[in-house]
């Protein structure tokens, strides 16, 4: 069997995570002596993805906690703990990777005590990648976890938590059956769309798509009925079209965008192309939001909101590898509470947007509780870290002798830039980050503008913490300094605060950069010289008669070098 | 009816310089004789199956180090040319060759064979540049050549030189030119010091390296170059080429004019009715597939129009529009109209009396403007 085989994208292979809930059924011939079915659903694990594991718990009696043994207890592990709790899920906690030299299970065995206040006993030491432990696993779950109740003369209920969309197919659903069953040749309706279907394929996933006739009580599989037209599936409830069940399970809460960027084409011709995409993609992914916009740098594009960083880079490549499209991603940004003159409020989720000075009473940003889990001897430099991005320092707690769990108050816009890197390098990758919306906090915030050959770049616009702005308008102008290649003209980069230039650059013009000697009639060589030339400026964006590369607009995520 | 230009490459070498990364070998000189069979094999079988004999405006010899080689080589590549060609008596035809190669007897016998023109590899006058780009010769060495071509009864002579070499200041680079510019020849060349990435001046310094004259000296050493050829009279009609009226090369010129143009030998290039082909440039496997082509590329009608308007815009008049439209059938001023407005407006191009001209200051970074056109 392939290694990874759950993390089906190569985005997930190549990065080694799971991005995707991927559902697996297998039957399991117990030692007992009963086979049993198992529905699974492998979930990511990263605090951009929760909305992915949310879904997948809702679908589920209980629920495995994969834990590193040697990474231990992170404090993403913490809130998917939660997660399962809420959902009344019987949750068996697996140490994995026990075969590695580092690893170390006691210690595991006593953070999952301590730290997460579950009885270790039951926990199962394994190793996926060495299967060790395999049985085990499968014999807890055989024995711990309630089987799904027999529901099979109540009206359908099947839950959507996921889909996709094929050419040839049509919108293929995945849904796991709470009540009733399904057949092929079924009328079906989705309840929240109100649209009917005549079910044309049924399956199961094993975890390769393999059709069955007829799907019962506590089952997960896949379905086709030629849907088309439908911009969500995933929360709805699917019943039969007649005699169906009068009330849908309840879906799942709308995931909230924290991060917004704008995603444009390279080339504006790809418009259409990048909005098919993102439509094709909101299908298999219900968290992305989008929207039209227009910005005077770019042109048409769309203003995205996702989830966190990570899944806004997913976002991104996906776009980019499955459906082949060259883009320009503007730097993130949070949405901001403006309060106006007039005392109407605004969300802003483009700093371009954000009204002048004179027009607004207040802005208030976005703040996350995060919480750091972190081992001691990098408390201090992850400290300095928080409060260098405006955090306010709640509470520290050690989880164990080795670990502290820092507790901060932090704006998200400060966490949304290179927070997470930052962590990761600061503590050698040991410092783990999970964080939550708390609330709305009045900030002394302006806009900083930066101008390229003396015209404000919309896309370049940021809104900054006025005590930062100065640096931050100098650093951004520097660095885009670099990233401006020398071009026929001076090109003068400004950063602005209002009308106040803060910072300036000027990129020189080349000065000589001649063609050589056409050797031996080699013209072909020379034109071809020439035409690189040409293609490597239609991969930038022209801004009047100047070419900014794409990795300009990237310039603001990162911030240290 | 239209006349033809002919290059035929010889790549022999008796060194190879640090900085080539040409087409030329050292120390195989032995094989030139059967070098000069398989050529003259070249010459009469692609030519054989023209209709009528084409005419010949200008021959190129081209290295690696033609004069190196035994004269009688070059006259029976002439002999077999005339055998299939028509060459007008005002045919240009140029030796390119190193000062030391140079002597009155081997002069005297190029004469004889029909070689009129000489163009001689002076590079620089001074010898720690020289020494810089493992150039095999001196800057005295350079003089005594150019004078023994003279005596011999060559007029028409040209120096090559070369600028942007490491260790190079505007106050080196006035010597060279003052003393070449001194000999009073009717043409000169100099070319920017392009670094192929094997060669092996590039191991030793690569672009970025402090060795090479920074680019405000680059540009000072070219403005230098632009006007001290103008003050001795020498017209600057190309990019890198300056000539006393009447001595413009022809051979160079029916290249920046797009003519076609047939080729001989070693990884040599050809333009022939649309096509662009060249031969393998590894020697034995040239000698060995003489009518192979390592590339060949079918200059298509946009293509062609792209060519012309780069090869053109490297001649200092420009190109003339009126007859641009009638050949090309192309307004190039209705099609370029935005970039044109552009460039002009910011002084990087000239647009008079149907003239589409490089300014002077549009010359210094041609690469950029012409790419504005591919």
């Amino acid at each position: 069997m392939q290694a990874q085989v759950l993390d089906t994208m190569d985005l997930e292979r190549e990065r080694g995570i799971t991005i995707k809930a991927q559902p697996a059924r297998m039957e399991y011939k117990s030692t007992d002596g009963n086979t049993y079915i198992l529905n699974l659903i492998d979930t990511p694990g990263h605090v951009d993805f929760g909305y992915e594991v949310s879904r997948s718990l809702a679908a589920c009696e209980g629920a495995l906690l994969v834990i590193d043994a040697s990474q231990g207890v992170e404090a993403q592990t913490l809130a998917n703990v939660h997660l399962a709790i809420e959902n009344n899920l019987e949750i068996v906690p697996v140490i994995n990777k026990i075969d590695l030299p580092s690893s170390d299970p006691e210690r595991i065995k006593s953070e999952i005590e301590e730290v997460i206040g579950l009885d270790p006993s039951i926990a199962v030491l394994a190793s996926a990648k060495n299967k060790i432990g395999i049985p085990e696993v499968l014999e807890a779950i055989v024995h711990l976890m309630p089987p799904p109740p027999d529901t099979t003369n109540l009206p359908l209920r099947a839950l959507v938590f996921d889909s996709y969309y094929e050419s040839y197919r049509g919108i293929i659903a995945y849904f796991r059956i709470k009540d009733g069953s399904v057949s092929v040749g079924d009328r079906i309706r989705f309840m929240a769309n109100e649209k009917t279907f005549e079910v044309t394929e049924l399956g199961v996933l094993c975890p390769q798509q393999v059709k069955v006739d007829r799907l019962g009580p506590g089952e997960v599989g896949y379905l086709a009925a030629s849907i088309k037209d439908v911009s969500t599936l995933v929360g709805d409830t699917i019943t039969h079209a007649e005699h169906g069940a009068p009330e849908a399970l309840p879906g799942y809460r709308p995931a909230k965008p924290m991060v917004f960027a704008g995603i444009y084409s390279i080339d504006n011709d790809q418009y259409p192309e990048l909005r098919e995409a993102l439509e094709r993609l909101k299908l298999n992914d219900s968290s992305l939001f989008f929207e039209p916009e227009t910005s005077e740098a770019l042109g048409f594009g769309f203003r995205c909101g996702f989830l966190g960083l990570l899944h806004m880079e997913i976002i991104q490549e996906r776009l980019e590898r499955e459906y082949n499209l060259s883009l320009i991603t503007t730097a993130p940004s949070v949405i901001y509470r403006v309060t106006k003159t007039d005392n109407t409020t605004i969300m802003v989720d483009n700093p371009a947007l954000l009204p002048e000075a004179n027009y607004r009473l207040l802005i208030e940003e976005p703040y996350v509780d995060a919480h750091i889990l972190v081992p001691n001897e990098f408390v201090g430099p992850l400290m300095e870290l928080c409060q260098g991005r405006r955090g306010i320092f709640i509470d520290m707690k050690y989880l164990d002798p080795r670990r502290a769990m820092l507790h901060y108050e932090m704006p998200l816009a400060e966490i949304i830039t290179d927070f997470f890197d930052q962590l990761k390098s600061r503590s050698r990758g040991y410092a783990s980050l999970d964080y939550h919306f708390s609330e709305y906090r009045e900030s002394r915030l302006v806009k900083l503008d930066i101008l390229i050959g003396g015209k404000p770049v919309d896309a370049l616009s940021a809104i900054v913490h006025y005590e930062k702005a100065p640096a931050y308008g100098r650093h951004l102008a520097g660095k885009l300094k670099k990233l401006i290649p020398r071009q026929l003209f001076d090109v003068p980069i400004q950063a602005a605060i209002g009308g106040k230039i803060i910072a300036r650059e000027n990129v020189s013009a080349q000065r000589k950069n001649v063609l050589a000697k056409c050797y031996g009639g080699d013209i072909s060589r020379k034109r071809k010289l020439l035409e690189k030339q040409k293609e490597g400026k239609k991969r930038m964006k022209s801004v009047g008669t100047i070419e900014i590369p794409q990795e300009a607009f990237m310039a603001l995520l990162k911030l240290e070098e | 009816m239209s006349s033809y230009s002919v290059y035929i490459h010889i790549p022999f070498c008796a060194h190879r310089c640090d900085f080539c990364n040409f087409t030329t070998v050292t120390g195989l000189d032995y094989l030139a004789q059967e070098y000069t069979e398989v050529l003259c094999q070249e010459i009469a079988e692609r030519l054989q199956h023209c209709s009528h004999p084409p005419e010949i405006a200008s021959i190129y010899f081209g290295g690696g180090t033609p004069g190196l080689i035994d004269p009688d080589l070059l006259c029976r590549m002439l002999a077999v040319l005339r055998k299939h060609c028509n060459i007008s008596d005002s045919a240009e035809v140029t030796l390119e060759t190193t000062p030391t190669t140079v002597t009155l007897d081997k002069s005297r016998s190029w004469l004889r064979s029909g070689i009129n023109r000489i163009s001689i590899g002076v590079e620089s006058l001074c010898d720690d540049e020289l020494a810089a780009i493992g150039r095999d010769q001196t800057g005295r060495q350079s003089l005594e050549g150019i004078e023994c071509a003279r005596q011999a009864g060559f007029s028409n002579i040209n120096a090559d030189l070369l600028y942007g070499l490491p260790g190079q200041t505007l106050n080196s680079w006035t010597k060279t030119l003052r003393e070449t510019i001194s000999l009073g020849l009717p043409h000169l060349s100099a070319y920017g010091l392009q670094l192929g990435a094997n060669a092996r001046l590039t191991a030793r310094h690569p672009a970025d390296s402090p060795a090479y004259p920074d680019e405000a000296t680059a540009v000072e050493l070219y403005e230098y170059l632009v006007s001290c050829c103008q003050s001795a009279e020498l017209a600057q009609y190309e990019v890198s080429n300056f000539a006393r009226a009447g001595f413009e090369s022809k051979h160079n010129l029916s290249y920046w004019t797009n003519d076609d143009y047939f080729a001989f030998g070693a990884g040599a290039h050809r333009y022939i009715n649309g096509v662009r082909s060249s031969n393998w440039r590894s020697l034995k496997r040239y000698m060995r597939d003489y009518l192979g082509a390592e590339t060949s590329e079918v200059i298509d009608e946009a293509t062609r129009v792209k060519e012309a308007i780069f090869l053109g815009l490297r001649l200092r008049r420009g190109i003339n529009l009126a007859l641009f439209a009638r050949q090309y059938g192309i307004n190039l001023t209705e099609k370029f109209s935005e970039q044109i407005k552009r460039l002009v407006a910011s002084g990087h191009l000239a647009l008079k009396d149907n003239w589409l001209t490089l300014t002077q200051h549009g010359v210094l970074v041609s690469n950029l403007v012409l790419a504005e056109f591919m």
